[in-house]
């Protein structure tokens, strides 16, 4: 007999179709006359709004997607690798440059395509530096016009000289988008697409925090899956209607108590963009100990904007710019709303390993507030900035009194994925906190 | 002639030690050449490069995993953790790499100190507002470092700062020519020993030193062999027993005449031109200095500034210096490599771990150099 009830996402197969249509429509572009706009999510592709037939798609799900179809995903590495990168270079970044060496990609649903995907303009923030590097190196290959933005440091959050500077590079982009694309860019339309994404991903932090009720109403997993709105679209209004949906649907699950693990008796969190090519492996802690991820700072903060309350207290959603009232009538003072609120924790801001002496908090924080019994944390060697300060949250969160274990990794290369070992791993750890097995051990 | 760097660089720990007990000041240690020295010897400090050892400590895995951090940042925490920079008063890091920064936040924690700054330099240095950017967040920096050191850090102080430092570099810069020379009258690990034995000592003592060696410089004769003329391009360079093994113990000759490294002439190849206000043209010496990999982007500035180097030093082969795990230098590895390659330029990769397999490193250099000779 089960725990708790539980039952599926009813919202599940509107966003597989929500994920497969946007990309249908980033890749078919071209064909209805549209252009392409490919960007690092960090701190926004809402300046692209403002192009009246732009088609946005944000290169971290882009790169996402190749890596969860892991075939086409090491192809594309072994292409990168035949030309000089090594194999310890950045599983996203060999991801999208393979792809464009080989001129093929794969659709969300496994279609292989036979075109990579060249975008028409393409842009990234240097979350650490090797996330312009990514682009740099790939618009050179492709010929593609970008705009590299300078993201020095997002902590302390608030900081004049910090929006400043990238509110002035965010206008500056725009104006060289606007040369590069030969078409008017629309400060209407992008006003309305930033309110829209303030609202989109001050919704995904109301539905975080239902997820701090036990039984947790969603898993991880399947939080992974909702992100992809957030991520390519949250400037739309059909993202805005989702995520309000989403939400319901989630405060309806806390209502009545359904769990997204029957038998959850584990709560967990991890860290770090997961290994996309093995999944599976949160099946395992659910099926065998019924330990159930709640949440983690990069799933917590990629698709909204967080900060601590007054400063130092638990961790809280940043108020919007609407929400606070800051003038948003013209391009200017949108750019700067966008960058004051993106500059929070907000996409992997928290990872830029200027804002280490913060991270480690924050993950402390995030074990507390949604209530997690211990903390697997994902060391992915894939990125480096999220394995860098990997150790150092796990101390923090262990030293806190919450056991806690980094497991190794790779967000995109299969080859560094051992999933044996991780089991392994995962089994000594619930061995260790006198976590009972669920399932009779295979012999 | 330059037995007396190599032995304070040796010696660094004693000469820091040494130099506080003579003068009473702080000492502040910064790991990447990112850190505005200026202000800091403007504030009366003594700023000193944290380095390895080449010496692996069993105390950085519980930070740093081996197989994720750079072995040059492993090796230098491993020196902290161990507690070889004991002497510290406080570090500062100037952004630039992961690795760089990682180390600092786990020195900051774990090996307390008096006063620790993250500087929050720009990531790209040519980004539209960079220059301004940079020089409030040193305004934020000195307003720290007087907080700290409790007095006002004024403009003459500042420009006390800047031109001991811009000597410093300029007098580097005289001495690097004479490797132009055919036979080149500084070899490759006198320089080394030379810039970073600079970078932990106290520069107007530093100043006074190459001005010595300047004076007999000219007159030097070299009774070696230059053979091939090498350029190093990697990041921070201290392998000294590298660089003595190429120019000493290969049966090949060779001498290393210039290298692209934050150790070398990136460090020095530019000063900070003086204007009214001191921050702004200190920030514009930051921004415009030759670039690390990390911050050479969009437009790639460093494939010229090496080819250029190539063409000053009359360079015959390269050796591109990778630490393992350095993924910032492996990032700009590939482009350079395909470029070298279409100028017809022999080119070795090798990778640096924290200590290096140096008779098989020699095999390879030696394997390299065969090719530039007119030996088939
Ligand atoms: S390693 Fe991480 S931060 Fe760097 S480019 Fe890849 S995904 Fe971005
Ligand atoms: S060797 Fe590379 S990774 Fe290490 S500190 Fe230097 S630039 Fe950074």
């Amino acid at each position: 007999m089960s725990k708790y009830k539980t039952e599926p996402m009813k919202l599940w197969k509107r966003i597989k179709e929500f994920k497969q249509n946007h990309f249908k429509e980033y890749h078919e572009a071209h064909k209805n006359g549209r252009l392409r706009f490919l960007g690092a999510t960090a701190l926004s592709i809402s300046q692209y709004t403002g192009f009246e037939n732009a088609v946005i798609m944000g290169s971290e799900p882009f790169a996402a997607n190749i890596a969860f179809w892991k075939d086409f995903g090491l192809k594309c590495m072994e292409e990168c690798e035949r030309r000089g990168m090594t194999r310890e270079l950045c599983g996203y970044s060999k991801c999208v440059w393979g792809a464009q060496f080989l001129n093929k990609n794969i659709m969300p649903d496994g279609t292989m395509l036979s075109e990579w995907g060249k975008p028409d303009f393409a842009s990234s923030f240097s979350l650490a530096p090797c996330h312009c590097k990514w682009f740099q190196i790939l618009c050179e290959n492709s010929d593609t016009p970008m705009y590299l933005f300078d993201l020095t440091k997002a902590y302390p959050y608030n900081d004049e000289n910090l929006i400043k500077y990238m509110t002035g590079q965010m206008l500056d982009c725009i104006e060289q988008a606007e040369k590069a694309v030969g078409q008017p860019f629309i400060d209407e339309l992008f006003i309305k697409g930033v309110k829209n994404e303030f609202k989109s991903y001050r919704t995904w932090c109301d539905i975080m925090i239902l997820n701090q009720t036990t039984p947790a109403p969603m898993d991880e997993k399947t939080i992974f899956s909702f992100i992809v709105p957030n991520l390519t679209k949250a400037y739309g209004d059909d993202t805005v209607a989702l995520m309000q949906e989403l939400k319901e649907e989630v405060r309806d699950r806390v209502n009545r108590g359904i769990a997204a693990v029957a038998n959850e008796q584990f709560r967990i969190i991890t860290d770090a963009i997961p290994p996309w090519p093995a999944l599976e492996l949160y099946r395992y802690l659910e099926r065998e100990y019924g330990g159930v991820v709640v949440g983690s700072p990069y799933v917590i903060c990629l698709c909204g904007s967080w900060k601590f309350e007054n400063d130092e207290g638990d961790l809280i959603p940043t108020p919007t710019p609407v929400e606070l009232g800051m003038p948003m009538n013209t391009r200017e003072e949108v750019a700067r709303a966008l960058v004051w609120y993106r500059s929070h924790f907000s996409t992997e801001t928290p990872y830029n390993i200027a804002c280490g002496e913060v991270l480690h908090e924050l993950t402390l924080k995030i074990a507390k507030q949604w209530h997690a019994d211990g903390g697997m944390l994902h060391q992915n060697i894939g990125c480096t900035m999220q394995a860098l300060g990997s150790m150092e949250s796990r101390n923090a969160v262990a030293e806190a009194g919450i056991p806690c274990i980094n497991y190794e990794g790779n967000d995109a290369d299969p080859r560094e994925i051992d999933l044996t070992n991780m089991k392994r791993k995962f089994d000594i750890f619930f061995e260790a906190n006198n976590v009972k097995r669920l399932t009779k051990k295979a012999a | 002639m330059f037995e007396k760097f190599s032995e304070i660089l040796t010696n660094r720990h004693e000469y820091a030690r040494d130099w506080k007990k003579r003068t009473g000041g702080k000492v502040v240690g910064f790991f990447c050449s990112y850190a505005p020295e200026e202000p800091l010897k403007a504030a009366g400090i003594l700023p000193v490069r944290i380095i390895g050892g080449h010496k692996s400590s069993d105390k950085v895995a519980k930070y740093i995993a081996p197989n994720i951090g750079c072995s040059f940042c492993r090796d230098a925490l491993g020196r902290g953790l161990e507690g070889d920079y004991d002497y510290l008063d406080g570090i500062v890091q100037g952004q630039t790499c992961l690795h760089t920064g990682e180390a600092f936040w786990v020195w900051q924690k774990h090996i307390p100190l008096e006063f620790s700054y993250f500087l929050a330099v720009p990531h790209s240095t040519q980004t539209i507002g960079r220059e301004e950017y940079l020089a409030v967040e040193y305004a934020k920096f000195k307003t720290a470092l007087e907080k700290w050191i409790g007095k006002e850090i004024t403009n003459e102080d500042l420009d006390r700062g800047i031109e001991s430092y811009n000597t410093n570099r300029q007098l580097i810069r005289q001495i690097f020519e004479y490797r132009q020379q055919d036979n080149p009258l500084v070899t490759g690990s006198e320089a080394l020993d030379l810039a970073l034995s600079g970078q932990i000592m106290d520069r107007d003592e530093h100043n006074a030193m190459m001005r010595e060696v300047l004076k007999k410089l000219p007159e030097r004769k070299m009774d070696r062999d230059p053979g091939t003329r090498i350029m190093i391009i990697g990041s921070v360079n201290t392998d000294r027993e590298f660089m003595h093994m190429v120019e000493h113990e290969c049966d090949i000759p060779a001498t290393i005449v210039i290298d692209d490294t934050c150790t070398g002439i990136r460090y020095n190849f530019n000063d900070v031109n003086p204007q009214e206000d001191r921050l702004m043209a200190i920030s514009l010496r930051y921004n415009h200095r030759p670039p690390c990999p990390n911050k050479d982007w969009p437009r790639r500035r460093r494939i010229p500034f090496i080819k250029h180097l190539i063409k000053a030093y009359k360079v015959d082969a390269v050796i591109l210096f990778n630490h393992k795990f350095c993924q910032p230098h492996q990032l700009d590895n590939a482009v350079i490599e395909r470029e070298m390659k279409a100028m017809g330029m022999p080119t070795l990769t090798l990778e640096f771990d924290i200590r290096i397999p140096i008779g098989q490193f020699r095999t390879r250099v030696e394997a390299m150099l065969e090719t530039t000779m007119d030996i088939i």
